[in-house]
């Protein structure tokens, strides 16, 4: 799943490290999120969502074709 | 995730060094001394402690973890198992053909095949998501 995570933490000009501690998780889970290497959970990606004012489909973006 | 005063591998290490200790410690008193029954009971149960140190170390780690370290932990422990049962196995049938007579199960090489599936099964998470 594709996001537009590292985007938005550039916008707000925060490390990884920030982010990830505002989110409680590891700085590591950030990057794996952002390098499309990992697709966070539900409560995680609400988390996300409302950490950065969006909805969750503005910020992670669903492609089908990645499912099939 | 919750911050910890010691990084909480660093207890998985320890444990594990604790149960490496105990498992050869035992093993060498139960060879050097007589021992009555009851004291050689002890002794013997005394690498089991060990590993239940190592278990509640890696609870401790899992419950400490974020979703992705936890998912890593669970590919760890899977490949850990799978290798230490594939192993186990390839060498009881190499025994049941004739080689390897000497060897002693869970103490030979189910441990051994724990921890090298462990660092295998680290190496190619670690890999894949970090």
């Amino acid at each position: 799943m594709k996001n537009r995570l590292r985007v938005l933490r550039a916008e707000f000009n925060w490390t990884q490290e920030e982010l990830a501690r505002q989110l409680g998780v590891s700085r590591q889970t950030i990057n794996a999120i952002e390098t499309g290497k990992y697709d966070p959970s539900l409560p995680l990606a609400f988390k996300v969502a409302r950490l950065f004012g969006k909805q969750i489909e503005q910020i992670f973006l669903f492609d089908e074709a990645e499912t099939k | 995730m919750k911050k910890t005063k010691y990084p909480m591998n660093s207890l998985v290490l320890i444990a594990a060094l604790i149960y490496f200790a105990s498992s050869v410690g035992a093993a060498w008193v139960l060879g050097a001394f007589e021992l009555g029954a009851p004291l050689r009971i002890v002794v013997a149960l005394l690498p089991a402690l060990g590993f239940i140190l190592v278990v509640a170390a890696h609870i401790e780690l899992f419950r400490r973890s974020d979703e992705l370290q936890q998912r890593i932990l669970l590919e760890v422990w899977a490949y850990s198992l799978a290798t230490a049962i594939f192993g186990a196995l390839a060498l009881y049938f190499l025994q049941k053909a004739g080689f390897l007579l000497e060897w002693d199960y869970f103490g030979d090489v189910m441990m051994p095949f724990v921890f090298i599936g462990w660092l295998l099964g680290y190496w190619n998470t670690s890999r894949r998501y970090l």
